[in-house]
């Protein structure tokens, strides 16, 4: 997202310092073009010309997720803060507070809604340029969800190698199968594949011997 | 919480300033009627709800300690 300003002032370094307050960030983030240098004039009584500067910033998405983040919570009356983490190429905005399970709901469901919420509002008025995805953890959920279900994977896939037959999992979202179609990748014995639409999505632990028979 | 629909919704819809939200209360629950301008409504809603389910789901987990229910819905 990108915000441009254009800004008078008696002189060009005040016009940016105005401009920079405005649009409230530091110099070294933003680009910035004298448009007029502007002109003292006559021992500064005939002829004052005044500076006019543009600067522009190329909105960062995780501070601006950051903020909306902060800003839902505060609304819902939930004391936290949160905080802004890059794992590898992913943004992770962790936040930190009471009232976590709250925030978690039921699998997951309350904090990836407003995960949800906040792609959608940091992404709304971008029209080129990659989207920005972020992720919402509490206290670690994430990493805790996906060493719970890389346990039930690979608990399910002795059993589905034991008896031979297949297991169906409850419907996930495409992050947590993602997570259960990694733990079993080395798993040559199984296969795992998902059925169903949208919501109802799910993964089939089957033998491998099953799935070659087909 | 009517402030919390009307920062998520405003920041979702095209028209902020055509948005409306109307507070019913009464002993058991909480009732929020939202209006939005004609062409916002697929924004609020979402595909097969999506959107305003996650509202939904945000404003249940902030009144969880509340004696009221909480209900959102749409007028068109």
């Amino acid at each position: 997202m990108k915000r441009v300003l254009e800004q008078e002032g008696t002189t060009p370094e005040e016009a940016i310092e105005k401009a920079l307050e405005r649009l409230g960030v530091s110099k070294d983030k933003a680009k910035i073009e004298i448009l007029d240098e502007g002109s003292k004039g006559l021992f500064g009584l005939v002829g004052t010309k005044k500076a006019k500067v543009k600067v522009s910033i190329e909105d960062q998405g995780e501070e601006l997720a950051q903020e909306v983040t902060q800003r839902i919570l505060d609304l819902m009356g939930i004391e936290t803060k949160v905080e802004t983490k890059e794992v590898g190429e992913k943004v992770v905005l962790d936040i930190k507070g009471d009232k976590s399970g709250i925030l978690i709901g039921k699998r997951g469901q309350t904090l990836n809604s407003l995960q949800y919420l906040v792609n959608l509002i940091i992404n709304r008025e971008k029209e080129e340029g990659p989207r920005s995805r972020v992720m919402l953890d509490v206290e670690d959920y994430r990493g805790r969800r996906q060493q719970t279900l890389t346990d039930l994977a690979h608990r399910l896939a002795d059993r589905v190698i034991k008896s031979g037959r297949g297991v169906t999992l409850e419907p996930m979202s495409p992050h947590e199968r993602h997570i259960i179609h990694l733990a079993l990748q080395d798993y040559g014995q199984v296969a795992t594949r998902s059925v169903g639409e949208g919501k109802y999505r799910k993964i089939v632990i089957a033998p491998q011997r099953e799935e070659s028979r087909r | 919480m009517k402030e919390l629909v009307e920062y998520l919704v405003k920041s979702l819809v095209d028209e902020p300033d055509e948005v409306v939200i109307n507070e019913i209360t009464s002993a058991k629950s909480l009732i929020l009627e939202l209006k939005v301008a004609p062409d916002d409504v697929g924004k609020v809603i979402g595909k097969q709800g999506r959107i305003i389910n996650a509202i939904r789901t945000i404003l249940n987990a902030a009144t969880t300690k509340s004696q009221r229910r909480v209900v959102l819905e749409i007028l068109d």
